[in-house]
């Protein structure tokens, strides 16, 4: 049966993908957008710098998208979706992103205006923030559907929220570390709390905190399902071995905090590599746990 | 709104699968595609006496099972373009397959597995009760098939008078989930919904 739970993951591949890259590029946008908020002279070298950086986590949530299109037997008839707000968790989750991401384009696209309107750019900044809350909202609670009892808890949505702001923390450091890279130097060759910004400090007690708590939620989630089944399989048949999958989550992550802090003292070639590394590991630590929620799906009744 | 029933006498079926057969030759399916499933579902034990006798408790029963056609069903509950609707008229629910984006959700979501996405046509498929049949004034293939005319058709009020309980009965769900219009006629080893005294014997088969 634990064969079954991968067979279930391995058939909803494309979703994992969507579910992992998607909601942490949409956040690492709302913390990008937020910081520029707080930025008060739009002339500024580094207001351009990370208003052009909005590329990576927009094309991170469109690879996702992308990837979530491909499992689509007709993705030509995807507009009944957008017809169709408040028909379905579904509907509203595709909605609330394309709303996401067509206001990070038009703002993408207008950070390379040579005259741009203060007042427009603030709205825009603000409308990024919102949708891409409202579609962290949507997308959390996309998998709460009372049949499907593995996924109807209050650890779906938790989960995703956690796991987002641990990657989106990451994520985002790593970009501003691209825009401030003068004064994010570290000093006598070390790198501690002490010489981040006040905005860095922020994203990495937030980053840690929210790791923290995964650490915490993960394992009372299993717990809570633990014992559910339905007439065919159960959940711990289903995924027996949760608890290395934590692990493998935790090690993923660390890793990744680990290379974004010895990024940050390399030249630009090997800075680039570990950068990419340190984003490339905290994916995966957050694949993996998508992963196992999917190898958990169980309806009431008979079909695993 | 009028609605269509299922009607199954739990008492008569033989798990002979000629229904699953009928459907699968009617609806020309391929060998992945199934719109009607027989559970197997069996219990119980033995016990060796005193007096070296054996009594047993065992138990075993059948279950056909296709779409139930449910009051809430919840594969239109999830579906994001409407494609997998409630006919007003006759309660069938049925896949328009120039909505469908084959995503899938109601297959994941319904607990009777019945909606599947056929990946060869790019859209759910599911049983439609036969709605040409229907239109005939006759009964889906299924029920016709059933050489023990365990299977029967028609308004829930008929079917409800035929039957013990409203899809009360393992290895079901809870019929609270989702109403489904499928009434059964137990037989003496019937276990309720949810019961877990037994088991469903042909897993590979059914899923």
């Amino acid at each position: 049966m634990t064969s079954l739970g991968f067979s279930n993951a391995a058939s909803e591949l494309a979703l994992i993908v969507f579910t992992t890259l998607t909601p942490i590029a949409s956040i690492s946008c709302a913390f990008i957008a937020l910081r520029l908020l707080a930025l008060k002279d739009v002339n500024l070298i580094s207001f351009k710098k990370l208003s052009n950086l909005f590329w990576l986590p927009l094309l991170t949530a469109l690879l996702g998208l992308i990837a979530a299109a491909a499992h689509l037997g007709n993705p030509e008839n995807v507009l009944y979706v957008l017809f169709g707000v408040g028909r379905s968790p579904l509907s509203n989750e595709v909605i609330s992103l394309v709303i996401f991401l067509g206001f990070t384009s038009i703002y993408w696209l207008y950070s390379f205006s040579l005259k741009p309107k203060i007042a427009f750019i603030k709205i825009l900044l603000l409308l990024i923030v919102l949708s891409a809350l409202v579609f962290q909202w949507f997308v959390g609670i996309a998998y709460n559907v009372t049949t499907i009892i593995s996924w109807n808890t209050i650890y779906s949505p938790l989960n995703m929220w956690l796991l987002s702001l641990v990657g989106a923390s990451l994520f985002t450091l790593v970009l501003w570390s691209y825009v401030w890279p003068g004064e994010l130097k570290s000093t006598k060759h070390r790198t501690s709390i002490r010489n981040l910004r006040p905005d860095e400090t922020l994203l990495v007690i937030v980053g840690l905190l929210s790791f923290i708590a995964s650490l915490i939620v993960l394992p009372l989630w299993y717990e809570h399902i633990a014992t559910m089944r339905n007439a065919l399989v159960s959940v711990t048949l289903l995924l027996p071995h949760f608890r290395l999958f934590v692990i493998a989550y935790a090690l993923f992550t660390i890793v990744s905090f680990g290379l974004f802090v010895l990024s940050k003292r390399q030249a630009a070639r090997s800075k680039f590599i570990l950068s990419f590394l340190a984003c490339l590991t905290m994916f995966l630590g957050v694949f993996v746990i998508r992963w196992s929620f999917y190898m958990i799906h169980m309806t009431a009744g008979l079909a695993q | 709104m009028s609605q269509f029933a299922f009607y199954f006498d739990s008492s008569r079926c033989t798990g002979c699968r000629t229904c699953e057969i009928a459907c699968r030759d009617y609806k020309n399916l391929s060998e992945d595609i199934v719109y009607r499933r027989v559970y197997d579902y069996e219990g119980g034990s033995w016990t060796t006496n005193e007096d070296g006798t054996v009594s047993s408790d065992a138990f075993v029963y059948h279950l056909s099972l296709a779409c139930n056609h449910c009051d809430a069903p919840a594969c239109a509950h999830v579906c994001p373009t409407g494609a997998m609707h409630k006919d007003p008229n006759t309660g069938i629910v049925s896949v328009d397959e120039h909505k469908c984006i084959g995503c899938g959700y109601c297959h994941m979501a319904c607990p009777y597995n019945a909606p599947t996405v056929d990946r060869s046509l790019g859209y759910s498929v599911k049983c439609n009760a036969c709605a040409e049949r229907l239109e005939e004034n006759k009964n889906p293939i299924c029920v016709d098939a059933c050489p023990l005319r365990a299977l029967a058709f028609g308004t829930p009020e008929e079917m409800e008078k035929l039957a013990d309980s409203r899809g009360d009965v393992a290895p079901l769900p809870s019929p609270s989930l989702t109403y489904p219009n499928l009434y059964i006629k137990n037989n003496k080893d019937s276990r309720p919904a949810e019961s877990y005294e037994g088991k469903v014997a042909n897993i590979l088969e059914v899923l």
